[in-house]
């Protein structure tokens, strides 16, 4: 397990910067959500952390060690991607315990791991199978398979329900924090949905144009919305459903401007 | 807000952290480098060489040459009767390979782009000539175009194309249409593949509106194929042109030229002056020309085009 | 296109039509070669009496056996396959770096490489015919099936990298980030992940290559006159001129090239519409 922390880190892409002096602290065991509107720097900042984006300055550190210039595979952490990011030729069981047989451990000890994280997942028919033979649910708990066999220092979520169907996106949604109950290990796990953000975090990390601009429970976000976060993403408050109007309005404005970034807010209202 | 208050630094770790920074920022050079120095020590240095050639008296069997001639080769080139001919030549033999290549090519596309038992392998035959070699087309059309051993010329008699059943490509008036007809043979499938792909990328559901909208079939072809066909259309005619232009291996195979240079094309002619002459400087000096030309085209077709598209 | 309702008459007439004009491209595409074929199978003696005949009265492998036994074709068909496989081992390996770069990373230069690239691909190779050749002559390249790999892979790397790099584009980014968090070197993520999904666009690519090499005729005329060095297309224009006309050996190797870029073309030719359309291989 593992306390992180983010210290006055910024990104930029040659002149454009992405994320300005994020600070941010991480207790061991919190299951932080990162919301807001696409191209926010919600998952630039998760890729940091991962060791995918490079830090342009300032530090993140997991335990009060500085990993700026880690690779992603020193840094002991396991990540959920949107897309799963299966290994199309790989079986489950070769997925799950890819990891594993990277790091040499040895033959008996993967394959209790791999029964323990298929048992705890429903995925126990399954392990001979390729992704291309799973639907869209079993592949979503295969890519928790992967992760959570590691037994990380962290987790990282990429909005990891974001392909699912309403209703397995609320199961899911359970099924995660139930397993975060269970094996209470760091999480940050980035979402643009709020009913996710409000429901699963201990707390939620509110961000906007590369800016964090709310940190905070869900009930503290709930009640005292940081003004700007509700009128310029309309995302935090579920109060402000109720400008859903303007919202949609200055969604449309951004729809255009976003296209590239795939800004997607505005199927989220309901 | 909360910000760090206690973080640890690990000086002892910076060391090795810079080079790996270092080759991190280098990885993608490392990748494409071998490519780079091949593309520059084989394609641009003698390129480049090229250029220098054509003022330059350049011609292996001569020991003497190698000096400065100034555009010697350029006023060669503006009084030379074969060089003219070879242009007047190129002219006819791209426009009507294009001209076939392209027609036959949509045709055919439009054909195989329909459901029907035995497509895929009617699709996998007709594309076939695109996968034979260009020497091996140009031998095996020079074969069909000789009487003796071919049936084609005693058929094109009979159809009465032909006013005696003779190899068209001794005929100076006719040998053209040799190499050309090769070329349309071996083109065809390069547009039916391209137009093809690009038909296939239109949603059939856009057919279905227009069809329930009430256009007829001519209608949906002009509103919608032709329209959704024009960027792939425009770009590999463009393309086309150029590389047919240039392409001179069915020349050289089925006639070298000849009869009475009434096939020789400009690379061709090219060709002929460095394999045969041996006169290096001669021959990139047209090489240069027909560059000039050929992106002269280029640039007239994009400017064109540009200016089509503010119009509209 | 679409469906329509019709009447039973007008579909027919519309299937004739349409089946029609497909057996003229047939005829058209087949008959040069099935005419390649039925000349080398026909017996010398009945070459010239049944010149026109669809089919000889009598058929023979002789000009095959000929060919092979009687001929320096084993040794260009053999040449020609050390060029060809040379080259397309190497320019895929070349491409498919290259190709990797341009997918997968953002950099300086990148836009100028790309453009540099595309040039290559646009003015006439015949202008470098005589400076190739000059350079190549004092490194002892010429006469050489070294200096025609070289050249070939030059020519071919190009397009083989546009090719490896839309196949690169097709494979998610996320599966390689994925591997690296699971332990992996972008290098090992690149070799044990990205590599195996590849592996038909590595193929195509080899393939690509190897066919323009086995077909490439100037260059080769050019730079190479000994016999232990020519190639196949060589060897088969030269035979021309050489001996009298033996028209039946002459197509029996010319059958012979077709071979290889056969193959390669009905393995492709299922992923050759559809891999323009889709782009590439998806996971």
């Amino acid at each position: 397990m593992a306390s992180i922390q983010i210290t006055e880190s910024t990104k930029s892409y040659g002149n454009t910067a992405v994320l300005h002096g994020i600070d941010l602290n991480i207790q061991n065991g919190e299951f932080i959500v990162l919301v807001g509107p696409s191209g926010c720097g919600k998952s630039t900042l998760l890729r940091m952390i991962a060791g995918l984006e490079e830090v342009t300055s300032g530090s993140i550190s997991i335990n009060e060690r500085i990993i700026n210039d880690l690779p992603p595979r020193d840094r002991d952490i396991a990540m959920v991607f949107q897309s799963y990011a299966l290994y199309p030729h790989m079986s489950v069981e070769e997925n799950i315990s890819y990891a594993m047989t990277l790091r040499k451990s040895p033959k008996e000890k993967i394959a209790s791991a791999v029964n323990g994280v298929s048992s705890i997942l429903g995925l126990n028919g399954l392990l001979e199978r390729r992704p291309k033979a799973l639907s869209g649910g079993q592949r979503q708990r295969v890519a928790m398979g992967r992760a959570i066999v590691r037994d990380p220092q962290a987790f990282l979520f990429d909005e990891p329900l974001s392909n699912l169907d309403a209703r397995l996106r609320e199961q899911m949604r359970s099924e995660i924090r139930k397993l975060h109950r269970k094996l209470n290990a760091t999480s940050i796990y980035v979402t643009h949905d709020q009913i996710e953000a409000m429901t699963m975090a201990d707390r939620i990390v509110a961000m906007h144009d590369g800016y964090i601009q709310q940190v905070g429970t869900p009930l503290e976000i709930y009640d005292k919305p940081a003004l700007k976060s509700s009128h310029s993403t309309g995302l935090i408050s579920l109060k402000a459903r109720r400008f859903t109007c303007l919202t949609l309005k200055k969604s449309c404005i951004c729809l255009m401007l976003g296209q590239k970034c795939g800004w997607s807010l505005l199927y989220k209202f309901p | 807000m909360t910000a760090a208050t206690d973080l640890g630094t690990h000086p002892a770790s910076r060391q090795g952290v810079t080079s790996r920074r270092f080759l991190s920022r280098f990885e993608p050079y490392f990748y494409a480098a071998p490519a780079i120095v091949l593309l520059v020590t084989v394609m641009m240095v003698p390129l480049v060489v090229g250029l220098t050639y054509t003022v330059r008296d350049i011609r292996i069997l001569n020991p003497f040459s190698g000096g400065y001639v100034g555009f010697a080769h350029f006023e060669a080139i503006w009084h030379d009767q074969n060089f003219h001919n070879a242009l007047y030549n190129t002219f006819w033999w791209t426009v009507s390979s294009l001209f076939f290549q392209f027609f036959l090519g949509l045709t055919l596309a439009l054909l195989l782009n329909r459901t029907f038992p035995g497509r895929r392998i009617i699709q996998s035959l007709v594309f076939l000539p695109w996968a034979v070699p260009a020497f091996l087309s140009g031998l095996n059309w020079a074969w069909m175009f000789n009487p003796v051993i071919s049936p084609l010329p005693q058929w094109l008699f009979t159809l009465g194309i032909l006013s005696e059943p003779t190899n068209i490509l001794s005929d100076p008036d006719l040998a053209m249409w040799g190499p050309i007809i090769a070329n349309i043979w071996f083109g065809i499938p390069f547009f039916a593949i391209t137009l093809l792909a690009a038909l296939q990328s239109i949603p059939g559901e856009i057919y279905e509106a227009a069809s329930i909208d009430g256009a007829s079939r001519k209608q949906q072809f002009v509103s919608i194929t032709l329209p959704f066909l024009a960027p792939t259309i425009a770009i590999t005619l463009m393309l086309r042109t150029i590389w047919i232009a240039n392409f001179a291996d069915l020349i050289i195979v089925m006639t070298n030229g000849g009869p009475a240079d009434s096939t020789q094309i400009v690379s061709s002619y090219i060709f002929t002056q460095a394999f045969r002459r041996l006169d290096f400087g001669y021959a990139s000096a047209i090489a240069a020309v027909l560059l000039v030309l050929l992106m002269a085209y280029a640039v007239s077709i994009i400017f064109i085009r540009r200016s089509l598209l503010r119009e509209t | 296109m679409a469906y329509y309702a019709k009447s039973k008459g007008q579909r027919v007439v519309d299937w004739s039509v349409h089946y029609g004009l497909l057996a003229c491209y047939l005829f058209f595409a087949l008959f040069p070669l099935f005419w390649l074929f039925k000349v080398a199978v026909t017996p010398t003696k009945l070459l010239y009496s049944e010149g026109i005949r669809m089919w000889p009265s009598e058929m023979t492998w002789t000009n095959f056996t000929q060919v092979m036994t009687d001929t320096d074709f084993p040794q260009f068909f053999i040449n020609s396959a050390i060029v060809s496989g040379s080259t397309a081992f190497i320019s895929t390996l070349i491409a498919a770096a290259a190709g990797y770069s341009f997918s997968r990373f953002h950099y300086r230069g990148k836009a100028v490489i790309i453009v540099l690239m595309l040039v290559t691909q646009m003015f006439p190779l015949v202008m470098l015919i005589a400076p190739i050749f000059r350079i190549l002559t004092p490194l002892g390249l010429t006469d050489s099936l070294l200096g025609l790999v070289v050249v070939y892979t030059a020519f071919n790397v190009p397009f083989a990298t546009f090719l490896m790099q839309s196949f690169f584009d097709g494979i998610p980014k996320d599966l390689e980030e994925a591997a690296m968090i699971d332990g992996n070197t972008r290098f090992g993520a690149l070799v044990k992940i990205i590599f195996p999904l590849t592996l038909p666009g590595i193929a195509a690519t080899l393939g690509f290559v190897f066919t323009a090499a086995w077909s490439e005729l100037l260059f080769a005329l050019m730079l190479v006159s000994s016999p232990d060095a020519v190639t196949f297309p060589v060897g088969l224009l030269t035979f021309v001129s050489k001996f009298s006309v033996d028209f039946g050996q002459m197509m029996a190797a010319g059958f012979l090239a077709l071979i290889p870029a056969a193959i390669f073309f009905f393995l492709i030719q299922r992923y050759l519409v559809q891999g323009l359309t889709a782009g590439a291989v998806k996971g």
